[in-house]
């Protein structure tokens, strides 16, 4: 009986223990999202695409500090501000022109964009594999095209040529042949190419619920400044006229509205990037908190970098409306009643970076409702007005000219030369545009960087300065096919 | 839901024969099988025919053998002596057979001694088997089953829980450290965590470097659920032919451990409790006030910190330490009648850190219990429970003390907290960060076996076993509105608008099923043969979500949460997706120990092992070892000597697997919450980014030991010798490239990684007479860890020190996690010498001569050299025990040699006028001085040079504790056992190092860098032991 028992139980037994529970019990289906989830669902999937890209606008590394640094603390317009002892990483060394290719903010602002690049990339190959309705595609191929170029055009005036990504890159072979510098020329040609067919491809008109989206006037106002860095003077008037003919935009009567939340999208404005502070906020990180007075309690809006330096005050005409709109004094009372404290550590603050807890969207320090005002119908007058000059059309220039001093309650200009036209143009430029992250490319681009930082006290050295330094960690990381900038 | 997971997943649906080679082993087993039942029959048939010359009376003998404790033993020998003729009792322990009446019956078990019995005409025998003190004999687990220590090819340990129940820890490997050779344990200070173990070194970069828990056979990676008095033994193994049995998962070693079973004739209540305080030691002393203004001032080359700044002298540490009460009760019932045994144990934990309010407490509860049905079917089932609440406060506060000033006070006189946040200095109040974390984390685990075991026929046993590990986390952080104020009252810099609240939830529930088959058999008088064969299939499902108020009028009491929180017009709610964790396992194994002649071993050990978290053609491994040893003393030549009373070599090679790798490496998946607003419409933005290797696979361990066992001096003295070496081939490992929109580098298998070491374990064991015995025990080990190869790639840096630095490399040729660092050559004293040496822009005299190592002129990267790393060339410990009448005395060190340590807070000052020590504030540098030794005042964020490197050697006694027995007739009849006892826990330490503790875990690259750690403290404890009957 006994054996008889084990004989059938030790065959059943042993058939139990080699169960296998098949191939499927292996198969444990992915968690969250997959990319196949995105591309079999076009609609939603190619905006959040896009919107995968506009992202990177709001970033600390390709908007916020460091790129304050490399813009703005660099040039005559700002000092460095904060506490003496808070270099906020490597921002005594910005602002004293103590360089070095390990400064962490060229790694940051490299990253940054070219994280935007990549995303751009695989976004116009993505939505290019989508089945959208043709005008869709379009758009958000035009989209990801112009950002891939704005991406470009923050690179090439930081590092001038860097390595050209056009396409998605999937193994790391792909990566070691493409870590190889293009010239600026071939950037430049890349960013030019990609704007212009942006333009073709992006709507004419932006919809209230599509605010911070680029439109054909985007791309051609950045491709008037890419033309006028050039010197490619007829092209970049080309775009201006283009602008200014469409008829859409004007400005704004009260400059110093541009920078309030009252004054978004406005009729000057071609394009933000749309920060909101609402709930659920999405500002661009810390952009306003790193510029925010340095104060205590009520008063403390932030850290206090990048200040209006003394050069700066001192560059505006008397009676410059502008002047008021740019410097925050403290001690002074602001826009919406605010009174701010005058004991504060730095003399003045950047005021186009103030933002109100009262009468604006107010969430917190780090999530603010400052949009970056990229692209200002302002600064299209202000390359007409060069671009003509340079043409010969002085009288042109100065028509353009002079509707920015109109608004700044000054006289207009009468210079007659082409060349004392060219220093009212640039002048103009400088006080108009301060604290919009133009300054320092606008002194290399325009040869004074040297002259105008010297005479400063800060040991500017031409040419080597006229490039920053490529970050070393991607020399680096690039096993030194990445080759530095001459003189770093 | 329960449907998905017993019906569906676990389908006993298939038989699938797939695999060539478990077909085979199958069928060999069968032939085995069917072999020895054969040859079963043949014995059993022999043995009703009696011997035709037999003149003697034949008389049935029955009987039961107990262990000494009461507990009836199963599968106990009893051969007639002279004889082949034999039985074994039967899992109550009773056997029947029949014998010539003036026969001798010699009972062995497996951990006992042998006794012999003369029948002498009784016809019922009640034995008392003494369990053997002999090491050799002892019993241990061995996955899937347990062996007899001197039948194993393999390296491993066991230690009885009876060994750490007195030590106060969490979490029960605190308790080994330092005994137990190849096993490294870096503890930590806080309540609540869980050790560093590290067995023979550390192997992977980027993979895990945990060893394996195994607790009852339910597979986890933390077992700080479990009650250390609720542990019958810790078995850690440490070579492929003991931890091969385990494939994919066995390459940073397996520790098994076993819990308590109840005695079936045997009642006993058993109480342990503890008492005790810990304290902070090695304080570091920071510059008071004066000394802070001098130095701050010297630094900015002005006057930064003026008479006026000064409104306070707080020393933070003293703000947010203290001495740390800590109490543990534990209460065990055991006991069984007939067939039935229980174990049943309520535990409680209360353990303050010395870190102001820091507090972890847990509760937990087991019930083991187990059946007899028949003589053949055993079922058996052990559930564990535990409760856990801690309130978390932050370790960086550690640093935060360092370099907050000194000048201004925690609290001002009208109670509200001190602003520190001025234009003299960047750093919040320590204390009233402190205060205002409310940082809770709770959480319930709950661990359950249900097994059932029959005997098929005599020796061929069926195991199949179902676990379920079910495990929930919770957790709150409320920081409320609060402000700092100036001693004038005016508001301080330092507040919170808004209150935050965040959320955060996780379960994981997970099960475990075991099937598998032992045969153990005898085979004439010369071959012993066991086999285990089996297969297991384990899932895992894990899921959190996370939710977070953030910037509004949330009240600090919690009661009111719930309404606040689902009020959607004023809370925020921001639900993150959930989180998954989500992969199963199927694996094959087969375990075969064959002796010849008690003298000749060979263990082979194979198992195919597949995890669903791997691509599908790279799902599945195989992981083999083999064993092989030779039991010298037991060969005839060694009949006639006394010295050895064992003597054993040992070799194995296997190979292990490491399969912690993140899941999905391998596969590139969108990443999501990009956003971006359109409008007032948020999108969602979501997109692919990087670059992922396709064919990434577990990392395979190549493990080689070679051992010596002996016991000498009639066992008084006995030990173990080990060499081992070990190869990870293919090791994870990153390869960077430049950031151009993909990411920066690549996880792949490229590096090779090796650990060779020795390791020493000795034990003398002397008993005097019966009122004196003693025991020391000591254990070393060497170990060389070596980066190989990496392939394309580069080195990885790691050691982030706080001030936009790093500090440790992992890069071939040095061992994992090297310290990385600018050679000094003392200090600049004048700005000839910095003229006339390479040196840093903006070099200052009192700045150290950094050496240009390549020299090129410039001081860069390529000047760091590789100084060593926090892994010890050396660990060691000894432990003694002395029992002298009623009172026993311990004491046990450990110590660490050979390694170094980062002082990482040393490093931190820059800007803002952090606090400096006390000692690198007074001997300073100063212009005059020529000191050599410590810097000038500075501001400037330091290089990380050799000044900051410190050996990390340490010598520490871990452990003094000393007892009283009370004698039993004194006290109650109903009281079996009283002993009270007093001890004292890391009292002494003897380092060179100057900061808090060179005790320093962390993850493999980065260790040994003190910033943000929690120091280890000396705790000092009463307690007492009382075993009802």
């Amino acid at each position: 009986m006994k054996h008889t028992a084990t004989k059938i139980l030790l065959p059943v037994l042993l058939l139990l223990m080699f169960i296998s529970c098949g191939k499927k019990f292996l198969n444990e289906p992915p968690r969250g999202a997959t990319i196949n989830d995105l591309l079999n669902n076009p609609q939603d999937g190619a905006q959040r695409i896009i919107g995968a890209v506009y992202n990177r606008l709001y970033d600390w590394e390709t908007h916020s500090f460091s790129w304050i640094g490399i813009t703005s603390i660099t040039s005559d317009d700002a000092d460095k501000g904060s506490s003496a002892g808070d270099g906020g990483g490597d921002k005594i060394e910005l602002d004293g022109w103590q360089i070095s290719p390990t400064n962490i903010s060229f790694n940051e602002v490299w990253e940054g964009n070219f994280e935007g690049i990549g995303r751009a990339c695989y976004a116009i190959k993505f939505i290019n594999e989508m089945s959208l309705p043709p005008g869709d595609k379009d758009r958000y191929i035009g989209e990801a095209k112009f950002l891939r170029a704005y991406f470009y055009w923050n690179l090439i005036r930081v590092y001038g040529g860097v390595p050209k990504i056009d396409r998605v890159l999937t193994s790391q072979a792909d990566i070691e042949a493409a870590s190889i510098r293009a010239s600026a020329a071939e950037i430049y040609a890349f960013i030019e190419s990609d704007l212009t067919e942006a333009a073709v491809k992006l709507p004419v008109v932006i919809s209230v619920n599509e605010r911070g989206r680029v439109s054909k006037a985007a791309a051609q106002a950045l491709l008037a400044k890419v033309y006028l860095y050039q010197s490619k003077w007829a092209q970049s008037k080309s775009m201006c006229d283009a602008i200014i003919g469409s008829g859409q935009f004007s400005l704004l009567n009260n400059y110093a509205m541009i920078w309030r939340e009252a004054g978004e999208f406005s009729s000057e404005s071609i394009w933000e990037v749309n920060a909101i502070a609402d709930n659920p906020p999405k500002g661009i990180q810390q952009y306003t908190e790193v510029q925010g007075m340095r104060g205590s309690g009520a008063g403390d809006f932030g850290w206090g970098f990048n200040v209006p330096s003394q050069d700066l005050v001192n560059a505006y005409e008397p009676g410059d409306l502008r002047k008021a709109a740019t410097i925050l004094v403290p001690g002074s009372t602001l826009w919406d009643g605010f009174v701010t404290s005058n004991t504060l550590p730095n003399p003045y603050y950047s005021y186009k970076a103030y933002v109100s807890r009262t009468a604006e969207s107010y969430f917190d320090r780090g999530q603010s409702n400052k949009n970056l005002r990229v692209c200002r119908y302002g600064e299209i007058l202000l390359i007409k007005a060069e671009v003509e000059n340079e043409l010969n059309d002085t009288t042109a220039s100065k028509i353009a000219l002079n509707q920015l001093r109109q608004r700044a309650g000054l006289a207009p200009v009468n210079a007659i030369s082409q060349a004392s036209m060219r220093d009212k143009v640039y002048k103009e430029r400088r006080v108009e545009m301060a604290f919009e992250h133009d300054r320092m490319f606008d002194l290399r681009r325009t040869g004074r960087a040297a002259t105008v930082l010297q005479a400063l006290g800060k040991p500017y050295i031409s040419p080597k300065h006229n490039l920053f330094p490529i970050p070393q960690r991607q020399i680096d990381l690039s096993g030194n096919r990445i080759m530095q900038n001459p003189g770093y | 839901m329960n449907n998905s997971v017993f019906g569906r997943h676990v389908c006993i649906r298939q038989l699938v024969y797939k695999f060539p080679l478990t077909r085979l082993v199958l069928i060999l087993f069968f032939i085995i099988c069917l072999q020895a039942s054969a040859t079963g029959k043949n014995k059993e048939f022999r043995k009703f025919v009696p011997p035709a010359i037999s003149t003697q009376n034949e008389i049935k003998v029955t009987g039961r053998v107990l262990s000494e404790s009461g507990e009836a033993l199963a599968g106990v020998s009893i051969i007639v002596k002279g004889s082949t003729k034999g039985t074994t009792t039967d899992n109550t322990g009773n056997f029947s057979i029949t014998v010539p009446d003036n026969a001798i019956l010699i009972f062995s078990a497996v951990g006992y001694e042998i006794l012999e019995e003369n029948v002498t005409g009784k016809s019922i025998l009640n034995i008392s088997l003494k369990q053997s003190s002999k090491l050799l004999d002892q019993v241990v687990v061995v996955g899937y089953g347990s062996a007899r220590k001197k039948d194993l090819t393999g390296s491993s340990v066991s230690i009885k829980g009876a060994d750490i129940i007195n030590i106060p820890v969490l979490t029960a490997t605190q308790a080994i450290q330092g005994k137990v050779a190849g096993v490294q344990i870096i503890n930590s200070g806080a309540p609540g965590s869980a050790p560093n173990v590290r067995i023979r070194g550390v192997g992977s970069v980027l993979g895990g470097a945990d060893p394996l828990y195994v607790v009852d056979g339910i597979i986890t990676t933390d077992i700080r659920n479990i009650n250390a008095a609720d542990i019958l033994s810790i078995d850690i193994l440490k070579d492929a032919s003991s931890t091969a049995i385990y494939g994919a998962r066995a390459a940073n070693g397996v520790v098994l451990i076993t819990t308590k079973a109840g005695s079936k004739s045997k009642f006993s209540i058993n109480y342990n409790a503890q008492v005790g305080v810990k304290l902070l030691t090695h304080k570091v002393e920071m510059a008071g006030p004066g000394l802070y203004a001098a130095y701050s001032n010297e630094a900015a080359g002005a006057p930064a910190v003026t008479g006026g700044d000064v409104t306070g002298s707080a020393d933070w540490y003293d703000e947010i330490t203290r001495p740390a009460i800590f109490n543990s009760h534990n209460l065990s019932l055991s006991g069984g009648k007939n067939k039935y045994r229980y174990f049943l144990s309520l535990g409680y934990l209360n353990e303050n850190g010395i870190l102001l309010d820091n507090k972890y407490t847990r509760y937990t509860a087991r019930f083991n219990h187990d059946f007899a049905i028949t003589p053949k079917l055993k079922i058996g089932n052990n559930i564990g429970y535990s409760h856990y609440i801690s309130e978390n406060k932050p370790y960086s506060l550690f640093t935060t003390a360092y370099i907050a000033s000194p000048i201004f006070d925690a609290v001002n006189p009208d109670g509200s907290f001190g602003n520190t946040s001025s234009g003299v200095s960047n750093v919040g109040n320590p204390y009233a960060t402190l205060k205002t974390t409310n940082d809770r984390s709770y959480g319930n685990r709950l661990q359950t076996t249900l097994w059932g075991e029959y005997q098929l026929m005599k020796g061929l046993t069926f195991k199949s076993q179902f676990g379920i590990d079910l495990e929930q986390n919770n957790g709150w952080n409320y920081t409320p509105a609060y402000k700092t104020f100036l001693p004038g009252g005016a508001e301080g810099a330092q507040f919170n608008d808004d209150a935050d609240l965040s959320f955060n939830r996780d379960s994981i529930f997970q099960w475990v099923w075991d099937n598998y088959i032992t045969y153990d058999k005898k085979f004439s008088t010369n071959h012993d043969l066991r086999v285990t064969v089996g297969h297991t299939a384990e899932r895992r499902n894990g899921w959190g979500s996370r939710a977070l108020i953030a910037n509004k009028n949330i009240p600090a009491n919690k009661e009111a949460w719930q309404l606040n929180f689902k009020d959607t017009a004023n809370g925020q709610q921001n639900f993150r997706d959930p989180i998954g964790n989500y992969f199963r396992r199927e694996s094959y194994f087969i375990r075969a120990n064959y002796k010849f002649k008690d003298k000749y071993l060979l263990n082979a050990t194979f198992r195919r092992d597949a995890n669903s978290n791997f691509p599908e053609n790279k799902r599945w491994g195989n992981f083999p070892s083999i064993g092989i040893g030779w039991v010298i003393s037991n060969e005839k030549f060694m009949a006639n000597q006394s010295f050895f009373d064992n003597l054993k070599l040992r070799a194995s090679f296997g190979l292990v697997g490491n399969d912690v790798i993140r899941p999905g490496a391998f596969d590139l998946r969108p990443q999501e919450r990009l956003y971006a607003y359109f409008g007032t419409n948020r999108i969602d933005g979501a997109i692919v980014t990087g670059i992922a290797d396709p064919d990434l696979q577990w990392e395979v361990v190549r493990e080689f030991d070679a051992g010596v066992e002996f016991s000498v001096l009639d066992n008084k003295l006995s030990g173990e010798i080990d060499f081992y070496n070990k190869v990870a081939k293919d090791a994870l490992f990153t390869i960077p490239y430049a950031s151009l929109g993909f990411g920066n580098s690549f996880l792949t298998n490229a590096a090779e990684i090796a650990n060779t070491g020795i390791e020493l374990a000795l034990q003398w064991n002397k008993k005097v007479n019966t009122k004196f015995n003693y025991t020391i025990r000591g254990n070393i080990t060497y170990n060389k860890n070596t980066v190989k190869n990496v392939g394309i790639g580069r080195a990885l840096n790691f050691g982030s020190l706080n001030n936009g630095s790093s500090a440790t490399q992992t890069l071939v040729g040095q061992p994992i996690g090297s310290f990385w660092v600018y050679r000094t050559d003392g200090i600049f004293q004048n700005t000839g010498e910095i003229n006339a040496y390479p040196h840093v822009i903006g070099a200052v005299p009192g700045d150290f001569k950094i050496v240009d190592k390549n020299n090129d002129g410039i001081i860069d990267n390529l000047d760091r050299e590789h100084v060593g790393s926090y892994q010890p060339k050396i660990y060691y410990g000894f432990s003694s025990t002395v029992n002298w009448k009623q009172f026993d005395f311990s004491m046990d060190i450990v110590g660490v040699a050979g390694n170094k340590v980062y002082n990482g807070k040393k490093g931190i000052r820059f800007g803002s006028n952090y606090n400096v020590e006390y000692e690198v504030a007074k001997n300073r540098w100063i212009p005059g001085s020529n000191n050599n030794t410590y810097p000038g005042a500075s501001n400037v964020t330091p290089y990380p040079t050799d000044y900051f490197i410190e050996s990390g050697s340490f010598v520490r006694i871990n452990n003094i504790t000393a007892g009283y027995n009370f004698p039993a007739s004194k006290f109650w009849k109903r009281i079996e056992r009283m002993r009270v006892f007093a001890s004292a826990q890391n009292p002494f330490i003897y380092t060179k190092y100057t900061g808090f503790t060179p005790e320093l875990p962390g993850n493999q690259n980065e260790a040994g860098i003190e910033l943000n750690i929690y120091p280890i403290s000396a705790s000092y404890l009463i307690g007492v032991n009382v075993q009802f009957k």
